[in-house]
């Protein structure tokens, strides 16, 4: 590929945001800040574990797109290593004054890179993968719905679809095991995707920079779902949650994390948890602040609170939370997504072992994730001294008796 | 330009990192300043102490320029290199070290960011005498170096004036400590000691005369209860009265917090908010104030603060907190209440400080600078100090399309303000071309710099040097 031919994809790709690059302050919120009223206590996850060089910052995203509008001959290799080690997780978007959106622009950047071929080979693996076998870690297909084996609670025309997600499915199947089964105890029977029917919701692909290829898993699932008769769809995946909400579904079908259908049911008095016997929680729970779900970079559900919810929901059945210092909106990532564990393992693990650090800082003795994708990366980078993670409704299952109220 | 290996000069000094990629260069070309960026070849980022005496030495022995920066936030171009020249980039050096309740004071290394500093002291029921407004990004070591001010101006001036000693690398890679902990035995307690100030000296200079890696700053007890009011005064000339009374009457004692508002602004934010306001009795000027301490105090203070206004033509003017002053100061969001004209355009700020009886001068100044550029919105604001005040003009552009025209106006607009006797408060290199004007005070610093700099290695063309 002609270097002229790179650098224009790449412009056209700034283009859009053009606004934001020439509105960017340099105020370096956006590289380290500390604002204890709002709950910041720093920033940027790549900056702090992978590379402290402005380079990797979104003010230094900012500045490269700006510098080659303006016709500057910057190293290409540079500038995949740099626009490949972002997490994307917004927190330079949520920081920001301005209300520049730093991660957006690195999304484009990457799609125009992938476009051209110049993916690194880790990322290119991903989207190999999610392409040939519709998940990122290239799992047989047909083993999408093993997890589920011999589990009660699932019928083929159950009203409601439960898409588990990738991560669920295949590196956190005791969170899709506990969630099904905290169902079944509510009364809420599931269906599954048939595996050969079953997709990738596209978000592990848009957050790497393979859109189009995204676009066309989102487009087959959304068409699987609008097959399956269903109608309400949940799903444990985070990154699902905001991938599917951004999609037309057919029927006026809307996806809803599992949480949300849990926490209204409770709040409607139609469903009540009674402590198991014997497994009485002890200590105190951290309830994880995932990206997808706490940050309004990542649309309707990043804004819709999750963790103070889930904070609010554990507290009503009787536990003793522990709250960060970092306000969930503002949390610094613990590097599960957008290629990060791939791209760079040892900065993925460091920034998994900095968030289970807050924590532990924080009194938590156990940490509890809506978002398996977190789960699984945590869980890999586990330190020992560090307290362990949870799925949510593995925890709520181990130990608590969901039952339904009958009126 | 690429340099011969940095990094084996620099290596098994305490981890400095060498960055010579173009991109992450980019990030050290500017502050926030409108003053022009250079391109540097190469960034330390250090890690140590013993990373900067190596680095500064290391430029010596390669007679190369070396520009000192943490977060780059500053707006008078401080930090924005030459082209070729080596960047120290100390914002690794964060560490709290000690707050010493005994002392009353915190030893800090220089990039700790107010944000977190404050964050440290309020556990301990403290607060720093003077926190300028760059926001919860701004390091105390940028505000030193070239000087800051804002919350407790009022009560306690300047940044430096809460400074209590230094510890420098000096542009030959010689470590000093100023003031009482000149003595190591001593340490840092008082910083009029010895002989002469030489923590002065390094207060504002933006890195030309050294590196500054510790600092001893003042800690107060922080104050219990806050309140806010604002008054209206019939024009700037009463309001410069005003303010001196006020300051000579130690009225200030209790105020952590003023800023002077002129007639547009005044204007435009009563009007947006409240469009049913009686537009003619809109005051000309106005001062807000952020007053703390007991509530006794403030209520007692507030009552003479009004009647003092009462003889200057002033009175409250309650809707202007209402609607804005109140929320400004509860919030601390500086940044981000001005971000509806950041997303808009970009920021030129010149700051300077005047006493009082300029105060009428400085706002024609900035109307004059209305009617000639108009392609811009100016802006201008005061913050009150314990004496004097400080003076923020501001014009919003398109960096886009007007880069050259709006440097070409503030660079007019500087020269307009040091004729009236306003003078630079954070020099850098905004102010740099003036600098002549400030006669044999200038050719002092300048000789100073040569005999402390004698290869003229620090931040070269900054504060003209």
């Amino acid at each position: 590929m002609a270097q002229g031919e790179i650098k224009t994809a790449l412009i056209q790709a700034a283009e859009p945001l053009v606004e934001n690059l020439y509105h960017c302050l340099r105020c370096n919120y956006c590289v380290e800040m500390h604002w204890e009223e709002r709950g910041i206590q720093h920033v940027c996850p790549t900056l702090a574990h992978h590379n402290p060089a402005p380079g990797y910052s979104g003010k230094g995203y900012l500045a490269a797109a700006r510098a080659m509008l303006e016709g500057e001959e910057l190293p290409i290799n540079s500038l995949i290593e740099r626009f490949f080690n972002c997490t994307t997780c917004g927190n330079c978007e949520e920081v920001c004054p301005v209300g520049l959106q730093p991660a957006h622009l690195v999304k484009r950047m990457r799609s125009a890179m992938v476009a051209q071929g110049l993916a690194p080979e880790p990322i290119a693996a991903i989207g190999a993968n999610v392409i040939e076998h519709h998940n990122p870690g290239a799992a047989p297909l047909e083993t999408r719905n093993r997890w589920a084996q011999g589990l009660d609670g699932i019928a083929a025309d159950a009203a409601t679809l439960y898409l588990p997600g990738c991560a669920a499915s295949y590196d956190a199947p005791s969170e899709a095991r506990a969630t099904v089964s905290v169902l079944h105890q509510i009364g809420v029977p599931i269906r599954l995707l048939p595996p050969e029917q079953a997709r990738c919701c596209g978000a592990p692909l848009s957050e790497i920079g393979f859109a189009a290829e995204a676009e066309t898993e989102r487009h087959a699932l959304s068409a699987a779902i609008a097959r399956s008769g269903c109608r309400g769809v949940v799903t444990s995946g985070a990154e699902c949650l905001e991938s599917l909400a951004a999609a037309q579904l057919a029927n006026g079908l809307t996806v809803v994390h599992v949480f949300d259908l849990i926490e209204r049911a409770a709040a409607e008095g139609r469903i009540g948890f009674e402590p198991k016997a014997g497994v009485a929680v002890t200590g105190t729970v951290g309830v994880l602040d995932s990206c997808h779900l706490s940050k309004k970079s990542h649309g309707v559900a990043g804004a819709a609170h999750y963790p103070q919810r889930i904070r609010a929901l554990l507290t009503r059945l009787g536990c003793k939370t522990a709250i960060p210092a970092d306000d969930a909106n503002y949390a610094v990532c613990c590097g599960a997504a957008a290629g990060m564990p791939q791209m760079s393992p040892q900065s993925a693990a460091r920034m998994a072992e900095g968030k289970l650090e807050s924590f532990a800082r924080a009194g938590a003795t156990v940490i509890l994730s809506a978002g398996p994708l977190c789960t699984a990366h945590l869980r890999r980078s586990q330190v020992t001294t560090l307290p362990p993670v949870m799925g949510l409704f593995e925890f709520i299952d181990t130990h608590f008796r969901p039952r339904p109220i009958s009126s | 330009m690429k340099l011969a290996p940095l990094e084996s000069e620099l290596a098994g000094h305490g981890g400095a990192a060498v960055l010579e990629d173009k991109v992450d260069l980019l990030g050290y070309r500017r502050d926030t300043s409108i003053a022009p960026g250079g391109n540097p070849a190469a960034a330390v980022i250090a890690r140590s102490v013993d990373d900067v005496v190596a680095a500064v030495v290391t430029a010596n022995r390669r007679k190369l320029p070396l520009y000192v920066r943490a977060a780059g936030s500053t707006y008078a171009g401080g930090a924005n290199p030459c082209d070729g020249a080596i960047v120290l980039d100390v914002s690794a050096l964060n560490r709290i070290l000690k707050v010493d309740e005994d002392r009353g004071l915190v030893l800090i290394e220089p990039s700790v960011t107010y944000g977190a500093l404050l964050a440290e002291l309020g556990r301990h029921g403290l607060t720093l005498g003077v926190v300028p407004l760059t926001g919860a990004a701004g390091t105390v070591g940028g505000a030193i170096a070239s000087h800051g001010l804002g919350t407790g101006s009022p009560r306690y001036q300047s940044t430096g004036d809460e400074v209590a000693g230094l510890e420098i690398v000096l542009p030959t890679g010689e470590l000093m400590r100023t003031g009482s902990a000149a003595l190591a035995e001593a340490g840092f307690f008082a910083r009029y000691a010895v002989g002469p100030d030489l923590t002065g000296m390094f207060l504002g200079a933006s890195g030309c005369l050294g590196v500054i890696t510790r600092i001893a700053l003042w800690v107060h007890p922080k104050p219990e209860y806050q309140e806010t009011f604002a008054l209206g005064f019939p024009d700037y000339e009463s309001g410069a009265r005003f303010i001196s009374a006020l300051q000579l009457k130690d009225l200030t004692h209790n105020l952590w917090y003023g800023a002077g508002y002129e007639d547009k602004a005044i204007e435009a934010r009563v009007m947006a908010a409240r469009p049913q306001f009686d537009r003619p009795t809109l005051p000309r000027f106005c001062l807000a104030l952020d007053a703390r301490g007991t509530s006794e105090e403030v209520a007692h203070d507030r009552a003479r603060i009004l009647a003092e206004s009462g003889r200057f033509g002033g009175a409250e003017f309650a809707v202007f907190d209402e609607i804005f002053f109140a929320k400004l100061r509860r919030d601390n969001s500086f940044w981000y209440s001005y971000a509806g004209y950041f997303g808009r355009s970009m920021c030129a700020l010149l700051m300077c400080s005047m006493a009082n009886e300029n105060i009428p001068r400085f706002f024609s100044v900035i109307e004059r600078h209305r009617r000639a550029y108009p392609q811009f919105i100016w802006a201008g604001g005061l913050v009150l100090c314990r004496r004097g005040v400080h003076g923020a003009t501001i014009a919003f552009y398109d960096e886009r399309e007007q880069w050259d025209e709006i440097r070409a106006a503030c660079d007019r607009c500087c020269r307009d303000l040091l004729s009236i006797g306003c003078v630079p408060y954070k020099s850098g290199r905004v102010w740099a071309p003036m600098m002549d004007q400030f006669g044999r005070y200038h050719t002092t610093v300048a000789k100073l710099k040569k005999t402390l700099d004698p290869n003229g290695i620090m931040s070269p063309q900054i504060l003209g040097l």
